[in-house]
């Protein structure tokens, strides 16, 4: 949640003026962690475009007013989109979420299987937290289920890089 | 004329990210950050509410990272470190392109904003509209980094803690 005196500080500043900064500082940022991601500098990606380092070093400092065109060619050469729409990313959020639910269903199966539990062994998932653990600050979903108090917890390594935490209680 | 410097919190700019501080000399009423914005308001309102924006934006979301400052010899000073702000709005006339904010940024969440001026050239000491307050705000960083080494003036998270035996001075 913004604090107060952000807030407060856009109540004064112009729509569009707000608008141009939060836009070019945003994608500005973004260039630069992919940048540190991939291990490269503002030198590489001036070769990679064909542009001088001076003018990509100013792109990275959040003052360039950057055209769709030249957003989709940085994205192109660095092989990442920089401009994600709600809706592509919704869909990547319920790809993830889908894989999630087959893991569960995998070691509902296991248990299952292995303990013969089934008729007496009631667990519920009672939370199911996504987390990329490459970004804790990434966002967190949470799917509810059964409210059930948890006894024991139980983490799974997906192939996904995410950590998929859920409670496990005898019933 | 000798006076003494406090370092006031300014907590309508206490962001997420940045707690901003400024300026004030002992014998005036206003803080250099308000003598800034009431000199430069009204004529460069353009300027001034987008150094506003920048300043809000870097406090609120990305936390005071060196590469959004431009680097004044042993102070900073925005817009960001570009001329390319013209890109942003072509209305925008050499003189509100030339006004700078100088601040000392002491750590991604502590940074005292100062007061600035116009640049009118390349050469900081040959613009008279600016080169008093980067005069003052690069003798008050260099006082502050002597502090901070000596351990009179410490950081922790957003809070800057001063040993009251030791104060800042400047003298116009």
């Amino acid at each position: 949640m913004a604090s107060k005196a952000y807030l407060n500080a856009l109540k004064e500043i112009p729509k569009d003026i707000q608008n141009d900064v939060i836009g070019s500082l945003d994608i500005a940022n973004e260039i630069h962690l992919v940048l540190e991601q991939k291990n490269l500098c503002a030198a590489d990606l001036a070769k990679m475009l064909n542009k001088s380092e001076s003018e990509i070093s100013k792109w990275l400092t959040g003052l360039h007013n950057f055209t769709y065109k030249t957003v989709r060619k940085i994205s192109d050469v660095l092989g990442v989109d920089l401009l994600v729409t709600n809706s592509s990313k919704i869909a990547e959020y319920e790809e993830e979420i889908e894989l999630l639910q087959n893991k569960i269903d995998e070691l509902t199966n296991k248990i299952d299987s292995d303990f013969g539990y089934h008729e007496t062994l009631n667990f519920m998932v009672s939370t199911v937290v996504l987390q990329d653990e490459d970004s804790l600050d990434n966002d967190r979903y949470l799917a509810s289920f059964i409210p059930y108090e948890a006894e024991n917890e139980v983490k799974i390594k997906a192939e996904t890089d995410s950590t998929l935490s859920f409670h496990v209680i005898k019933g | 004329m000798k006076s003494e410097i406090s370092i006031v919190l300014r907590k309508d700019l206490d962001f997420t990210n940045v707690r901003y501080y400024t300026l004030k000399f002992g014998d005036e009423k206003k803080t250099e950050l308000d003598k800034f914005y009431d000199n430069y308001q009204k004529e460069y309102s353009k300027s001034v509410d987008y150094i506003k924006m920048w300043i809000a934006q870097i406090g609120e979301k990305f936390g005071a990272q060196a590469r959004f400052f431009r680097p004044e010899d042993n102070a900073e000073a925005l817009p960001p470190p570009t001329k390319e702000l013209r890109c942003l709005d072509i209305e925008l006339d050499k003189d509100n392109l030339n006004l700078r904010l100088y601040c000392i940024v002491l750590s991604p969440e502590v940074v005292i904003l100062v007061n600035g001026g116009i640049k009118e050239s390349d050469a900081t000491r040959d613009s008279p509209g600016c080169w008093e307050q980067y005069k003052f705000t690069s003798n008050i960083s260099s006082q502050i980094n002597r502090m901070m080494k000596l351990g009179h003036l410490t950081i922790k998270g957003k809070m800057l803690k001063r040993d009251k035996l030791f104060n800042l001075t400047y003298t116009k």
